[in-house]
Order: structure tokens, then C-alpha cells, then sequence
């Protein structure tokens, strides 16, 4: 697992699948998400998992969901107070897919 | 009619060739404006510089080439280019409006001349198994350690280029436990090897450096290289990489995070996009846009810098924004380009080693098609190598026909992470040249777009 050489400065709170995490602001998602553990984000259209890879913006295997509805890369997107963040693999798994 | 903001340069991207042409083009009198797809300037390789700078004495694991950049990025930071960070562009227009979008909404500004400078990506690795979550490319674990001070301890390097070696040597100067590397370069040199290095002998540093990195690496760390049958297990995520040493045991290392890497490419959907003529560069193994000596593309007044028009390095990236703006410039004011040979001979001072490097770090064969029928080479899709090879077999004749047959860079990352291998597979198939197999037909807009995003664009043409 990944882990910070210095503790970071959490300021805000960001709820990802509706469980508060504190984290630090500015941090992508992708990056809160690696520090997390989560490394399976979404799935292939097989269905295979898949997460983070490039941390770049390239390889388009992170897509998060956020609350407006927006799919959006988490390496791409931001860390706000109060936003909330769907994780699309775990909605397929609660629909029982 | 709506009035759209108007500039004489529009640069996209904010690494070393974006900010060195934006400050020159400030400097000389024109309107610019920096799109940036990062929140701040500086690029991939000077990422979260500005940031990082104020506690330098605390991240002494970056290395110098890193804190190089800093000066580069105080001067863009003070310039009086105007700056839009996380803006992502999706099309540019003959007419040169640039379109792009920010914050969910679409916008368009209309430009005099436009510097494309979105750098180089990683090539894919397409090797069974690397769809696994837990796998990521080198790059990425850089830029976790750059931008969060983050790092996985007890992860597996396996790759080469010179970004491999840097990356894991900064893991080390890090504190971070490296479980093994496989250097997937060749073990020892050719003759063509000592010949092409004697030009790289311009830049001993460079050298010297590469090659404390690669001692250090093989003192500290299980190293292995002549490697075979690399194969990455995993059911739901990484688990380790099984793989045939150089004496033909085979190993099992267990890992819950594998860095791959197999050197980097011009990052050419913009330019593709854009329509600007490309050349296959055998040298390289990837596509070039077409320029002249101050990159001028084959499309008057949109230029390439940097990494974005072949692999050159950071430094050389600075100097052809420099070449390029002052040539923007030049037009614009009817100044003299004075300055232009000092920067062509430092840029061809500052590429002195590549012939070199390119050549020790060819990606070998198996690591640019894989070698296992079930390995994944189009992300998105989920296309195996057998999946794809099917559709060759019916008789296409590029990149683009197979699109229409299997859907492979179909996808939403647009052949970013599949179109090198497609082509290569395509040519070992069929023969020919690369130039006539060509890259996928990238159209705009060159990322996923919504029509929410798109209808910002409607409602500031209507409220104009």
C-alpha cells in the first residue's frame, strides 16, 4: 500500500462511496484513493476491475463518479470539502452484477 | 456574432517548452495565454514544482534535474502570460480557435498562432496482466512521489529507459523498500551501443549519472535482467510477476504494487487531431509531427514544441519553446530572430546523448506486442491480443479499419493506450511501411466531452 513520507495537512472531509475520509485539499482523487487503498475503481466492459495506471490523464482507467453525475477521471479531479465521490465498481457490486 | 477572447499565442501545455515560449513571447510583446490540463505549471516532469519549492530542503530525493526546473517555473510564474490551469483542450480549428474546457464548462478563444506543447506519455506496456489494479505505469508512482510525497513500500519495478532508472533511484534516496527489479534493457553493450555513445559524450553528466543510477540500483536491490516470459498474477488485483531469470529458473515475486515502463512517446492526439502531417520515426518507434527548424507544423502558424514533436528531454523542450515563440514573435512584430542559432545549437548540444539512449532503450520486440495470446492490448474494450489478431487475419489494412471490425481504440482513451501496438501488429501481419499502416484517425474533441460541458458554449454565444 502507499503511504505518505509525511503526514499530510488534512483540512477537508470528502466522502467516497458516502464514507468520510480527511484529506488534504488539491489532492486528486486518484492520489486519495492510492493512499487509501482502494485500487480497483471501475470496471472494463468485461468486467474485469481496473484503477489508476497512468496518473497522467492518458489511460482513462480511473473514472470516478461524481454526485452531479459526472463521470470524471480521479487523477484529473480534485479534492473540494464536502465533495462526493462514487466509486463505479462498487455501485456494480451492490446491483449484484 | 460573439466576440471571443482573442490572443496573438495560444500555448497549450505548461512543462519546460510551454513556459519558456511563454515568457519569450510575453517578453516580446505579444497577448498570451497558457492552457494548462494540470492545476499548476511545470508539466509531468517539473510537476507540483512550485508547490514542492517552498519545503525543498525536506524533498531531497527528487534529484537536481528536478530543482532545475524551478528557476524556469519562478520566471513563467512571473511572466505576464495569462495562465488558465486545468483546462482541457479538445480541438483546435484551422482557424486557430482553440477550443477547451474548464471546470465542466466547454470554452473557445480565437487565436493569432497557436504552440502545441502537451509533451510526451508513456508507451503502453502491454504485458499479461497489466490491467490489474495495483499495476501502474512508472510515471505514475513519480508522480505520486512528486506531487504527495507518496510511494508503495515493497513494490516491483520492471521496464528500462532512463525515466525507470530515475524513478527508482529516487524511491531509494526516498526511504521507500524496493522488493525487485527487472530491467528489461540488454545486459551488455553492442559495438553500434560504444559508437553512438560517442556523441552523448557532449554530455558526460548525463552519462555518468545514468550510469551511478543503474550501480546504484543493481547494489540495493534484487536485480534481475535477461528476463523471459514476464507474466503479472492477479485474480481482482496485482499479486506478484512470475518471470524466467537469466539462467532459466523460474521466480515468483510477490507484490501488491508493479511499476511498468517501456520508455515514452510523443503524446500526438492534439496533433493528430489537428491534422498537422506526422512521420513514423524509426528511430523513436513512434509518430513525429512534421516541422521545420523552428516547429512550424504543416499547418501555417500552429507550432510543436517539446517532447510533443520527438523525445528530446526537458532541457531541449525549453530551448524549442524558445525557438518557437521567437519565430511567433518575429512574424508578429517583424523582429529579428538574432537569438535563433544560439538556441539550435544549444538544443542540438542538449540532444547530443539520443541517438544513444534511443538506441540502448529500443523497447524490445516483446514488450511492444505481447507475447501471451490472453494479454489485454486495448484498455478500454478489453481486447486480447487474440481478439485483435482475429480481425487482422480478416484482411484490414490499418489501425482505423480494425477499429470498425473489433472496436480496439475505440475506446474513451482514443488509441492513447493501444494504437502503437495495433499498428505493430498490423505490420508484422501485412509488411509495408508504418507510414502507410498509420496511426488511428484521432478526431476531435480528443476527450470525452458532455453535452452539459458543450452547452456552456451555446449559452455564452447566446447571452454575447
Amino acid at each position: 500500500m502507499f503511504r505518505q513520507i509525511e503526514s499530510p495537512q488534512t483540512s477537508i472531509t470528502i466522502y467516497i462511496d458516502d464514507r468520510p475520509y480527511a484529506v488534504a485539499a488539491g489532492d486528486s482523487i486518484a492520489t486519495i484513493l492510492l493512499n487509501e487503498g482502494l485500487t480497483a475503481v471501475h470496471a472494463a466492459p468485461n468486467g474485469t476491475p481496473r484503477g489508476p495506471y497512468c496518473m497522467m490523464g492518458v489511460c482513462f482507467d480511473c473514472m470516478i463518479a461524481l454526485e452531479d453525475g459526472r463521470i470524471e477521471q480521479a487523477c484529473q479531479t480534485y479534492a473540494e470539502d464536502g465533495m462526493r465521490i462514487l466509486l463505479p465498481l462498487t455501485r456494480r457490486d451492490e446491483a449484484g452484477q | 456574432m460573439t466576440m471571443k477572447s482573442q490572443y496573438d499565442l495560444v500555448i497549450i501545455g505548461a512543462g519546460p517548452a510551454g513556459m519558456a515560449a511563454a515568457i519569450e513571447a510575453s517578453n516580446g510583446g505579444l497577448t498570451t495565454l497558457v492552457l494548462d490540463d494540470q492545476p499548476a505549471p511545470g508539466g509531468q516532469v517539473y510537476r507540483h514544482i512550485l508547490q514542492n519549492a517552498e519545503k525543498q530542503a525536506d524533498i531531497p530525493y527528487l534529484g537536481a534535474d528536478y530543482w532545475s526546473g524551478q528557476d524556469l517555473a519562478a520566471a513563467f510564474a512571473a511572466s505576464s502570460a495569462a495562465v488558465w490551469p486545468e483546462s482541457r483542450v479538445w480541438q483546435i480549428t484551422g482557424d486557430k480557435e482553440v477550443f477547451f474546457s474548464r471546470k465542466g464548462a466547454a470554452q473557445c478563444v480565437q487565436a493569432g498562432a497557436v504552440l502545441i506543447a502537451t509533451g510526451a506519455m508513456e508507451r503502453p506496456m502491454p504485458v499479461c496482466g497489466w490491467t490489474l489494479p495495483g499495476v501502474m505505469s512508472v510515471g505514475a508512482a513519480q508522480t505520486m512521489l512528486k506531487t504527495n510525497g507518496s510511494g508503495a513500500d515493497g513494490a516491483v519495478f520492471a521496464g528500462s529507459g532512463p525515466l525507470f532508472y530515475l524513478t527508482i533511484w529516487q524511491y531509494l534516496q526516498a526511504g521507500f523498500a524496493v522488493r525487485a527489479v527487472i530491467d528489461t534493457a540488454p545486459a551488455s553493450m553492442t559495438p553500434r551501443h560504444y559508437m553512438l555513445a560517442l556523441p552523448a559524450l557532449l554530455q558526460p553528466g548525463l552519462l555518468l549519472k545514468g550510469l551511478r543510477w543503474r550501480a546504484e540500483i543493481r547494489r540495493k536491490t534484487e536485480y534481475h535482467c535477461g528476463v523471459a516470459s514476464v507474466r503479472i498474477a492477479g485474480d481482482h488485483k496485482v499479486t506478484g510477476l512470475s518471470f524466467r531469470d537469466a539462467s532459466g529458473q523460474d521466480q515468483i515475486i510477490e507484490a501488491d504494487h508493479l511499476f511498468i515502463h517501456q520508455g515514452v512517446v510523443p503524446n500526438v492526439n492534439l496533433t493528430m487531431a489537428t491534422e498537422l502531417a506526422h512521420r513514423w520515426c524509426p528511430r523513436q518507434l513512434c509518430w513525429h509531427p512534421q516541422t521545420d527548424m523552428f516547429g512550424e507544423s504543416s499547418v501555417g502558424d500552429i507550432f510543436v514544441a517539446g517532447d510533443g514533436m520527438g523525445i528530446a528531454g526537458a532541457a531541449a523542450a525549453a530551448s524549442s519553446g524558445r525557438l518557437a515563440a521567437g519565430r511567433i514573435v518575429a512574424r508578429a512584430k517583424g523582429a529579428s530572430l538574432f537569438l535563433a542559432p544560439i538556441w539550435q545549437a544549444l538544443k542540438w548540444r542538449q540532444t547530443a546523448i539520443r541517438p544513444f539512449l534511443d538506441h540502448l532503450f529500443t523497447p524490445p520486440e516483446d514488450w511492444r506486442v505481447p507475447q501471451d495470446e490472453t494479454a489485454v492490448v486495448c484498455r478500454c474494450e478489453a481486447l486480447t491480443k487474440a481478439d485483435v489478431s482475429a480481425a487482422i487475419a480478416l484482411g484490414v489494412s490499418g489501425p482505423n479499419q480494425l477499429k470498425t471490425y473489433c472496436r480496439a481504440g475505440m475506446g474513451r482513451c482514443q488509441g492513447r493506450m493501444c494504437s502503437l501496438t495495433i499498428q505493430k501488429m498490423i505490420h508484422d501481419h501485412n509488411g509495408g511501411s508504418e507510414d502507410e499502416i498509420g496511426y488511428l484517425r484521432i478526431r476531435p474533441p480528443i476527450r470525452p466531452l458532455t453535452v452539459g460541458e458543450l452547452a456552456a458554449l451555446a449559452n455564452e454565444d447566446a447571452g454575447k
